[in-house]
């Protein structure tokens, strides 16, 4: 990848929740734009905790998280949003007692002016919202609610969008719709970075891939070459790489 | 008699109403239990108090500023002393959060500690009013205002219902605020989860500060409407204490409608109780209140559901 063309760059990156007790350990990783960039690895690998440090909303011990060139590190997450990077969390991703149209109000905070355009365009990417626009977001089902958790991250305009497991508790229909959201996302030029635990999902739609172990990366590249190699099927993607 | 106890009760309880809604700010929004809450009410009122010393001057009483408007007992004074309240009380609790709570939220101090310091502010607010203005209490007014006869033999004085219609319409404008204006649905957003709301782009800090502004106002609003319709008494914040927590509670916490509707019960339970048992007795319904829907319903009974 070209250094022109990247717009996420992360170099020894050390973050956690204790500074003794580090969970991602010098991470290097990059991102270009229109780029889907999918974590991987076992459970307690640091691969939430490694796009949660990139958000702002878990600590930078050591290292340097640098999006379009500047610093955001230790930035506060609200900082990190208005620099054009959005977050959608694991859990807890939708304001619940919000209608659905109040969640991507919110989505739009910092936008000045009128949400009106970026509603219609909300709601026209995503029409089951549109269909549920007053309800409760308590209302909604699982898939209803992640996607409902991207239209709000997307309400910025993002450069850059951070999905931390956006296929967990779905159905395998629901992942299939949201990982068709996420790659049309990123089609349009906004870059992805994306935890995945649906390794089989997670790949088909990425462009490329790093497999955490220990909070350490211990192998990266294609997706095409992480579904092929067959060191990583067997010791960190189960066996279906391997039978494909 | 008894339609008198109602009356009387909504009309006191709207004010408790306006009170009540700060302390379910602050413990929705800011996380902990705010009890020098009721002593910024008596920081309101007495900022009023010396607005309207100051405004009549020595002139004599029923002149001026001081001359009574209609039927009410106050004059064009009071509005401009409501207005000073309201300034200074917010002012007091954006200094007091700046010097004292956001001290201690940067240091990662739990509720409870929070909750002490509270408890400290509320004495030093309320011996500095002891000490400017002295133990006696005050009327804003000594006007003599008739009271208007309403149905059912019930009689309220032109001060009760201008309070009432001045609150309705305050509660009216908040509701707007929180439901429809970028700012209030932050608010609400923070109330519910201030991680996903700094991820979308809140900025919780900026929301801790405008909820302080909110609930001062309200605060300083219900003060003066306290003075305006019973009197001023330094001890007046704590007295209010425990109605105030009771209606928010009672209402559930984060629910701004469930305030209103708490304080709007717990004053007429007052109300009603005072028919049957001794006035001395009447402060102790809100406890009984509190200690029931504690035991039967914690979550109050208009929580919002998750």
């Amino acid at each position: 990848m070209s250094a022109a063309a990247t717009m996420l760059r992360g170099e020894g990156v050390v973050a956690g929740y204790r500074r003794d007790l580090p969970i991602v350990h010098r991470a290097d990783f990059e991102l270009a734009a229109g780029e889907v960039l999918v974590l991987l690895g076992p459970n307690g690998a640091g691969k939430s905790t490694l796009v949660k440090a990139v958000a702002g909303v878990v600590a930078l011990f050591a290292g340097r998280i640098a999006f379009e060139g500047r610093d955001i590190g230790n930035l506060p997450p609200h900082r990190v949003t208005a620099g054009g990077v959005a977050f959608v969390p694991q859990t807890d991703n939708v304001f619940t007692s919000l209608s659905v149209e109040e969640n991507l109000r919110i989505g739009g905070h910092l936008v000045k002016g009128d949400l009106g355009p970026r509603l219609a365009a909300a709601f026209e990417r995503f029409p089951d919202l549109a269909r549920h626009r007053r309800a409760p977001g308590r209302a909604l089902s699982g898939g209803q609610r992640q996607m409902l958790a991207i239209a709000r991250a997307l309400m910025t305009a993002p450069r850059l969008l951070l999905l931390d497991e956006p296929s967990a508790g779905l159905s395998p229909r629901m992942v299939t719709e949201v990982f068709d959201h996420v790659r049309r996302i990123a089609d349009s030029g906004i870059g992805v970075l994306m935890v995945e635990q649906n390794v089989r999902a997670g790949l088909r739609i990425a462009d490329r891939g790093l497999v955490l172990v220990n909070g350490r990366i211990a192998h990266s590249g294609t997706a095409q070459a992480l579904r092929d190699d067959p060191a990583v099927a067997q010791l960190y993607l189960g066996k279906f790489a391997v039978a494909s | 008699m008894i339609w008198q106890a109602l009356v009387d009760g909504v009309l006191s309880g709207a004010i408790v109403a306006l009170g009540a809604i700060g302390v379910t700010f602050s413990l929705a929004i800011l996380r902990f239990a705010n009890f020098s809450h009721g002593d910024l009410l008596a920081v309101g009122a007495y900022a009023a108090l010396f607005l309207l010393a100051i405004a009549v001057g020595s002139g004599a009483s029923g002149e001026g500023l001081a001359a009574p408007i209609g039927p009410f007992s106050f004059g064009w004074a009071l509005p401009l002393a409501l207005a000073f309240a309201i300034v200074v009380v917010v002012l007091v609790a954006l200094l007091l959060d700046r010097l004292v709570y956001r001290r201690l939220r940067r240091r990662g101090a739990d509720p409870l500690t929070l909750v002490f310091a509270s408890f400290g502010l509320a004495l030093v607010l309320r011996n500095l009013i002891l000490l400017f203005f002295g133990p006696d209490p005050f009327h804003y007014s000594t006007e003599i205002q008739m009271a208007v006869r309403m149905p059912g033999r019930v009689l309220v004085m032109p001060d009760q219902i201008l309070v009432f219609g001045i609150t309705l319409l305050v509660l009216a404008a908040l509701w707007a605020f929180l439901r429809f204006t970028r700012h209030g649905i932050a608010m609400r957003s923070v109330a519910e989860n201030p991680v996903l709301s700094g991820i979308a782009g809140v900025d919780i800090t900026a929301t801790i500060r405008l909820t302080w502004a909110v609930s001062a106002a309200l605060a300083a609003l219900a003060g003066v409407f306290y003075g305006v319709t019973v009197q001023v008494r330094p001890e007046m914040g704590i007295n209010l204490l425990l109605p105030l927590f009771t209606a928010a509670i009672l209402g559930g916490v984060g629910s701004v409608g469930g305030a209103v509707a708490g304080a709007l019960l717990i004053s007429l339970c007052e109300n009603l109780a005072a028919l049957v048992i001794p006035g001395t007795y009447k402060p102790m319904v809100p406890f009984v209140l509190l200690l029931l829907v504690l035991f039967f319903r914690p979550a109050g009974l208009f929580a919002p559901a998750r």
